[in-house]
């Protein structure tokens, strides 16, 4: 199956807003049990006892459902070779159950690489957005993509 | 009760658990979080799965709340800020770095290891810590690392925050 998207088709300064999620309790409390059992993810009444002011996600939750979101707003459908890393991630607003996040994606910059003349790195800002604008979440990160014309000179 | 002291002196990079990532689990996380094909199943990759970045950090996480579980909680209040909130919340992370895939099969060591600890200014009785973490294989090849930035309570002048 060919990509519909390859690393010519991100252009810096574009941004874009895709599909949204809303969290659940229940899914809050099922990936805190696995991967951050902390009481104040796992229970309302810690919740609300806590820093956080009343249950919300783990933050790493919120790093996956976006994670999600990503892949099915675009990046399934886009030729990407993987991701060295994540530059910087901010965690800004706890993320309650009911919360619909949408996701907002920022080309930051879009480079070819001299050794590996068959792809780009694609920097994106990810953010989750709240309905009342607000941002939870604000990551860099880098993708690999492929190029559809391998080597050809960039405008 | 102890009063809250001094934030925790900085410690040497500490083991916090290892983990074999099976198929089973690998494809579950991608299933929910990071259905990219690498990450699934199939004859694409002979059944050999990938595992999600995601997953590898996150498997980090759990290690790291659970090592906190011990002794030294049970002591206090149940609403004390180290029993609802082990280690506090993360204010981010920067240079997460995935040098290395995890293929099915792959057994991870995890560690932490503080870089900074200073007192909180605006809330008393917790810190603000910078850790170095890091996932390995058991023959010691740097899989995965990342800083943080959390803000965690403290619990005595004894309890230090590894």
């Amino acid at each position: 199956m060919l990509p519909d998207f390859f690393f010519e088709d991100f252009v810096p300064g574009e941004v874009k807003t895709f599909g949204s999620h809303t969290v659940t309790e229940e899914e809050i409390v099922a990936f805190a049990r696995e991967f951050d059992p902390q009481p104040m993810h796992l229970d309302a009444a810690a919740g609300a006892a806590s820093i956080l002011g009343g249950l919300a996600a783990s933050g790493w939750h919120t790093c996956a459902i976006m994670m999600r979101l990503i892949c099915d707003s675009f990046l399934l459908r886009t030729a990407s070779m993987g991701s060295p890393g994540i530059t910087e991630n901010s965690w800004l607003a706890p993320v309650r159950p009911g919360d619909t996040l949408t996701l907002r994606r920022t080309v930051i910059e879009a480079r070819t690489s001299k050794s590996r003349p068959e792809m780009g790195l694609v920097t994106f800002r990810f953010e989750l957005v709240r309905p009342d604008k607000a941002a939870v979440i604000n990551q860099v990160a880098i993708v690999m993509i492929e190029r559809r014309n391998p080597g050809a000179r960039l405008a | 009760m102890a009063a809250p002291s001094a934030p925790a002196p900085v410690a040497e990079a500490r083991e916090i658990g290892r983990l074999t990532f099976t198929a089973a689990e690998i494809t579950r996380f991608a299933a929910a979080f990071d259905p990219q094909p690498a990450h699934l199943a199939g004859p694409h990759n002979a059944g050999a799965p990938v595992a999600s970045g995601w997953h590898v950090v996150c498997a980090w996480m759990g290690f790291f709340v659970r090592s906190h579980e011990g002794a030294e909680a049970e002591a206090l209040p149940g609403d004390h800020p180290a029993v609802i909130s082990p280690v506090g919340v993360g204010f981010g992370l920067k240079d997460l770095k995935w040098l290395e895939p995890v293929p099915a099969g792959t057994r991870l060591v995890f560690f932490t290891q503080v870089e900074e600890a200073r007192a909180s200014g605006s809330r008393p009785g917790w810190q603000i810590l910078r850790r170095c973490n890091s996932a390995r294989t058991e023959a010691g090849q740097l899989v995965m690392s990342f800083t943080l930035s959390h803000l965690a309570p403290m619990v005595s002048a004894e309890i230090s925050e590894p």
